[in-house]
């Protein structure tokens, strides 16, 4: 089930969140509204932490994890990095990078079983990545960005990717990632689908701005609500022609 | 409001009796010299004194005007007349209306064509006589459709009708034109009507004066032309990309600067050369045509232009070949001169060229202003649909920012309220003229120039009715009139003009003013009338403040998006319906005509926002019956891509029978071509539909299959669809099929559209194709799973949101980031953790595998017992009785030491800590050391030695000399001669180069050394004083200001004049 949400008026919750199948970062807001939306979907499962990484609210882009483990950038202080090992359960393996390019989270997307990297990134981080998350590392490229991370959204079920992604890159990185994937927009047309969009196996939250057919597109991507990808070319294909074209 | 309403009827009156149009054409035709772009606004003041407005129509009679001649004294002859137009031998009319270009046999039928618009729509009627042999079979070979023919714009040949005459389309209305304004335009024109009998010219049949009148302006534009066969040629290309797709347009001019013709030429794919090359040639190819042999070619292509005159050489193939064709053309002209300008002195052909950019391949256009050439070619107005289109895709409509229009009385004391305020106001008699005359001139301009400023942003602010979309161009002409409303713009864009040309008068008066008085009588001259043409325009400002105020409250619709209209008579249930389906809260009343304007509301469909437009009543009548309430939703109808929803009353409560609703359906049906039509029959609940009579559902039949053959590709969808808004039974049906068939319309055209193929990936999910045997599950969380499954309300959990707005709410509530922390014990939570600790950062300690690590090394044994650990804390128990006693003796003096330190430290503060080398006190001297030493048993004869040979001793004693003398018992002295001997060679070498100091050397002046001496002791005695002063030389001396000036000057009160 996917929830449109908002971070102190910014619809680019991607930032200020990071959700995984173990655990959800928070940012620590003003108020509590964007804590409590997390809250109040997932707290009963699994661990939801506030938290700042290096001082800045913007823990979604510098911060990369999946139900194995976490990997913060080398900005993260002691603090941080003690509050997060006292917050996260113990399977969680929470360690700390030293990668020149520290907005993990820009530079990689992962979910539980395979992730794709920045081809910049360093060869120590790409073996940590492999040890810490348990994960085959891809160094790849989404509609021509490095940054990978940013452009692309995808669980263990199902992926979002850039808007401009041609379908034979789509069905490659498919390939790859062995979950179907959909070239689509979050945020009422924004490409930048990871800032919009934070997924895991069973839930989305979105940017407020979301359209009811992105909203719709997502849900049957990631499978929420029983809802099956078929449905973009079969149901929907009228909806989105007619709001893309 | 109302009055608004009264005068936008009045005005809509005026505008359906346009058969003033054709009688006024005498005098548009005189004007048209001076072109007000399209739309020509000519005043023409009347004896009795009201105003009446005039814009050219687009279409033109050939044998209305004798009509109107004569209805008045006979209105029986002109109904004649009516029927006999439609039979008129051998003649066929020629209807464009958009892409599409149909010919009719009678007037009646491509009246239902032209039915469709409201007022000034592109929809252009022609009528020609005889149509020739070749026309006909062309025709025939395009297809042939109820009788009549219709092929697409773009196939249109100048030849292909021969002669055509511009033709009206609402024929029978204008014999019935207001006898008032019947009268007025007689006695404006009798040499029109008075010249009837007068001779026919070049066409066929002429009987018409609108129609003579134009042969005359023919006639004398030849001659004109005969006479003065030079004309100015324009050209210029555009190419998107280059190569890329081009684009040639040219204007033609004549020497004294009308446009003759204006033209455009789609090339495809060409360079931007090639182009410029083409746009020259397509122009010049016009003006040979037209017989002129004299031309000025003007460009902003400095190639060409080189290349022409032959200044350049042409070296590309691809230009070759146009340079050629060019060359040809050139020496066809008895006077040729090609002229290069800028590129915004030749904006017109520019656009010319971009426009053209859009036409596609080998299609030209001619767009001709003078009238005589209207007459011998059609006219194509082939405005690109797309090139708005895309340009006004983003717009959105929205009059509500336009300010407020301030009448014409605030308008003067706003802008001289602020000329009072904002420019200097304070002159003397006694300035230099210069600086007068600059003073009221600054005064006149400052008050233009707001002037300017005001009206300037009304005109720019109201919405242009030829530039924004068609369906709000047209519904404010219904509800503004366009005449009223360009005639207000005008006139306040004439009031700029005059008030700027009133300002440069009497600046230029100004520079001439030779007094004060004189100059300040010119300012309040200009002032003056700078006011009153301002108040003059009061009734335009008032107007457009009328409208403004209208126009802010008009519903924010886009004519864009996807959109459901209602219609159908009033009363049949159409607000109900939108009531039902949306939140627009239309208001719903049992009487006709309850809802009187648009209204907008939204529903959602498959994820997707419609608008639902409800629309008025219409009543079945003539279209110039109609009132503003019904052109409103004609226009909505005629304008908008939308589906379109006729509400049928079956149980006819509405006071409309079913007969007359289908008459309804009939006279409008033209209107719903191309969209989607249903018959939504309402009411069900009073009448069910097969209850109705066998007459009745015949009709309803006829609807039926009407609405049939609007349906796009297979008729799966149903068109007649039966509903109660009262029991809400079918209206979600309705909605359903509504929006489902705008959808199925909308995304076949979106499928036909090259966008289309940009946003394929978009409709391709990728499915992955097995790479490796590995499993890769999803990981859910049993309790999700179980939650799914079981679908039940879990009990509301305390959120975070509910603690905060509990405790204060945001900004006073803070929460322990603490608070969820996963540890073994609950308590160790709050538990502190230093961050820094004896000067270290913990964490730089902190192992989180310390523990796990340290099990395992105990297991393995590879950890010492604790016993045979070094053990810092000494046992004392272990000590011998001596051993015991030293170490209390070390202990106390350890203590005492300490003591003796804090005691010194607590009373140090006014000394300085010296360090102990110096030792002021003398209590570290060699001897003491000697006493203590002893003391302890200690033979301290070598220390002491050692100590003494280390102090420097006195001067004599370091010397080397000395040492050697002692006896050479140092250790570091062996192989002594040799390094004397070379120290001492060290210590000449510095001083050999010089004598000795006391030696007397010849020049110096000394009688011997002893003198030399003296004289050296005298000198070193006398800067003795001089150095202690720190002096550097004789020189260095101050000589201070002994009269200081503020002591000793001026007024001085008490305690000035001592000194310090």
């Amino acid at each position: 089930m996917a929830t449109r949400l908002q971070f102190e008026n910014s619809c680019e919750i991607g930032v200020f969140s990071k959700l995984t199948n173990a655990y959800c970062l928070v940012a620590i807001g003003g108020s509590e509204n964007f804590y409590s939306t997390f809250e109040s979907e997932l707290a009963d499962v699994i661990p939801v932490v506030k938290t700042s990484i290096g001082g800045t609210r913007i823990i979604g882009r510098l911060c990369i994890g999946n139900k194995n483990g976490l990997l913060l950038p080398h900005t993260t202080t002691d603090q941080e990095l003690q509050h997060l090992r006292n917050s996260l359960p113990d399977a969680v393996v929470v360690q700390r990078i030293d990668e020149r390019l520290s907005a993990l989270g820009n530079c990689i997307a992962c979910n539980d079983h395979v992730a794709l990297t920045h081809t910049d990134l360093d060869r120590e981080t790409e073996e940590m990545i492999a040890d810490v998350l348990g994960v085959e590392v891809f160094r790849q490229t989404i509609a021509g960005n490095i940054l990978v991370g940013s452009y692309c959204a995808f669980s263990n079920r199902g992926g979002l990717v850039h808007p401009h992604t041609s379908i034979e890159d789509l069905d490659e990185l498919s390939t790859l990632l062995q979950v179907p994937l959909v070239a689509g927009t979050v945020n009422r047309g924004s490409e930048v689908i990871a800032a919009g969009i934070t997924v895991n196996d069973w839930t989305a939250f979105c940017g407020s701005d979301t359209t009811a057919t992105e909203l719709s597109v997502i849900e049957s991507v990631f499978k929420l609500r029983e809802a099956q990808p078929s449905a973009i070319v079969d149901e929907m294909r009228k909806s989105l022609i007619d709001t893309y074209v | 409001m109302n009055s608004l309403f009264n005068a936008c009827s009045t005005a809509l009156f005026a505008r359906t009796t346009s058969g003033l149009t054709c009688l006024s054409r005498g005098v548009i035709g005189v004007s048209w010299r001076q072109r007000v772009d399209h739309h020509r606004v000519a005043i023409v003041r009347a004896e009795n004194g009201f105003l009446l407005t005039r814009f050219r129509a687009s279409c033109y009679s050939t044998s209305k005007a004798s009509s109107v001649g004569k209805s008045k004294t006979k209105k029986s002859e002109s109904k004649l007349e009516k029927k006999m137009m439609g039979e008129e031998k051998n003649a066929f009319f020629v209807v464009r209306k958009g892409d599409l270009v149909g010919v009719y046999k009678n007037l009646n039928d491509c009246q239902a064509q032209v039915g469709s618009s409201v007022c000034d729509p592109p929809v252009s009627v022609y009528k020609g006589y005889t149509m020739p042999k070749e026309a006909e079979e062309y025709m025939i070979s395009c297809g042939l459709k109820n009788a009549l023919y219709s092929i697409r714009a773009a196939d249109l040949t100048e030849e292909l009708f021969g002669n055509l005459v511009a033709c009206p389309y609402q024929q029978p209305h204008f014999s019935l034109g207001e006898p008032s304004s019947d009268q007025m335009s007689k006695r404006r024109f009798p040499e029109i009507l008075g010249s009837q009998t007068g001779e026919a010219f070049g066409l066929t049949s002429m009987s018409s004066d609108s129609a003579r009148k134009h042969a005359k302006l023919e006639h004398l534009a030849t001659q004109a032309l005969s006479t003065n066969r030079t004309c100015i040629l324009e050209f210029d290309g555009a190419s998107k990309g280059n190569p890329g797709q081009a684009g040639a347009g040219a204007v033609l001019r004549t020497d004294d600067g009308n446009v003759i013709c204006r033209l455009r030429e789609g090339l495809g794919i060409a360079t931007n050369n090639v182009a410029e090359y083409r746009a020259m040639i397509l122009g010049l190819r016009c003006a040979l045509s037209k017989g002129f042999t004299s031309i000025r070619v003007i460009g902003d292509s400095k190639l060409v232009c080189m290349q022409v005159q032959g200044l350049w050489k042409v070296k590309n193939a691809n230009i070759i070949k146009w340079y050629e064709e060019a060359k040809k053309l050139k020496d066809k002209f008895l006077c040729f001169q090609i002229d290069h300008v800028l590129r915004d002195l030749n904006s017109d052909a520019d656009a010319q060229a971009n426009l053209a950019v859009d036409l596609a391949g080998a299609t030209t256009s001619f767009l001709h202003y003078f009238a005589f050439i209207v007459l011998s070619i059609v006219v194509l107005r082939n405005y690109p649909c797309c090139s708005w289109h895309k340009s006004l895709e983003m717009v959105q409509y929205n009059f509500k920012k336009i300010t407020r229009v301030p009448t014409g009385k605030d308008f003067v004391d706003i802008t001289l309220s602020r000329t009072q305020r904002q420019t200097p106001t304070v002159v003397h008699k006694g300035y230099a003229i210069n600086r007068i005359r600059q003073f009221y001139i600054r005064k006149v301009k400052f008050t233009q120039t707001n002037f300017h400023e005001k009206l300037s942003t009304i005109i720019e602010e109201f919405p242009r009715l030829d530039e924004i979309h068609p369906f709000y161009g047209d519904l404010l002409h219904v509800l503004y009139d366009k005449d009223h409303y360009k005639l207000a713009l005008g006139q306040v864009s004439t009031a700029r003009d005059l008030i700027g040309k009133i300002a440069r008068e009497y600046v230029k008066l100004l520079r001439y003013g030779d007094s004060l008085y004189r100059c300040k009588a010119l300012k309040v001259a200009a002032l003056g009338r700078m006011s009153t043409v301002t108040k003059r325009i009061g009734a335009s400002l008032a107007y457009l403040e009328q409208v403004r105020q209208h126009m802010a409250r008009l519903p924010s619709i886009d004519p864009n998006t996807r959109t459901i209209l209602t219609c159908g008579c009033p009363n049949v249930g159409k607000s109900s319906f939108v009531n039902k389906i949306t939140r627009a809260d239309v208001d719903v009343q049992p009487y006709a005509f309850t809802t009187k304007s648009l209204f907008v509301g939204h529903t959602d469909y498959k994820c997707l926002r419609y608008q639902v437009i409800d629309t008025a009543g219409i009543l079945d009548r003539p279209f110039e019956d109609r009132n503003i309430i019904e052109m409103c939703s004609i226009t909505a109808l005629a304008h908008l891509r939308a589906v379109v929803l006729f509400f049928l009353d079956i149980s006819c409560s509405c006071g409309y029978t079913i007969a007359q609703q289908t008459a309804l359906f009939r006279s409008i049906k033209s209107l719903f071509m191309n969209k989607p039509l249903i018959i939504v029959c309402n009411k069900t609940d009073l009448q069910s539909l097969d209850g109705i009579s066998d007459d009745d559902k015949k009709l309803v039949a006829e609807m039926k299959s009407e609405a049939m053959k609007t349906l796009v590709g297979e008729g799966g969808a149903e068109v007649l669809l039966t509903m109660s808004t009262l029991t809400e039974d079918g209206v979600i049906a309705v909605k359903n099929v509504a929006c489902e068939r705008l959808l199925d319309q909308r995304v076949e055209i979106k499928m036909k559209s090259k966008k289309i193929n940009e946003c394929l990936n978009r409709f391709h999910v990728a499915v992955p194709k097995p790479r490796d045997q590995k499993e890769r599950p999803p990981c859910i969380p049993q309790v999700v799973q179980e939650a799914k499954a079981k679908e039940v309300e879990k009990d509301k959990r305390k959120l975070e949101k509910d603690l905060e707005e509990e405790n204060g709410g945001a900004g006073v509530y803070s929460v322990s980031l603490k608070k969820h922390y996963l540890l073994e014990d609950d308590e160790w939570k709050d538990d502190n953790m230093p961050e820094i600790l004896d000067g270290h950062n913990i964490h730089d300690f902190v192992d989180p595998d310390i523990l796990p690590r340290l099990e395992e090394l105990k297991k393995e044994g590879l950890l010492q017992v604790n016993g045979e650990e070094d053990d810092v804390e000494m046992d004392v128990d272990d000590l011998t009785p001596e051993e015991r006693k030293a170490l209390a003796e070390i202990r106390r003096k350890k203590s005492i030491l300490i003591q003796e330190h804090r005691i010194k430290k607590s009373t140090a503060e006014s000394r300085s800590i010296v360090p102990r080398k110096f030792d002021k006190d003398k209590k570290f001297t060699s001897k003491r050391m000697g006493r203590q030493l002893s003391s302890l048993g200690l033979d301290p004869s070598k220390a002491i030695e050692r100590v003494r040979s280390k102090s420097r001793g006195r001067k004599r004693e370091r010397s080397p000399d000395h040492r050697n003398v002692d006896g050479g018992d140092d250790m570091d002295m062996d192989g002594n001669d040799g390094s004397n001997k070379k120290m001492r060679l060290r210590s000449l070498s510095w001083s050999r180069s010089r004598p000795p100091t006391n030696e007397l050397v010849s020049g110096e002046g000394y009688r011997d050394s002893a003198q030399k001496v003296k004289a050296r002791k005298l000198g070193k005695k006398s800067v003795q004083k001089r150095n202690k002063d720190a002096r550097k030389g004789e020189g260095d001396r101050v000589i201070p200001t002994l009269k200081p000036k503020h002591l000793l000057s001026g007024k001085r009160s008490n305690g000035k004049t001592t000194r310090r």
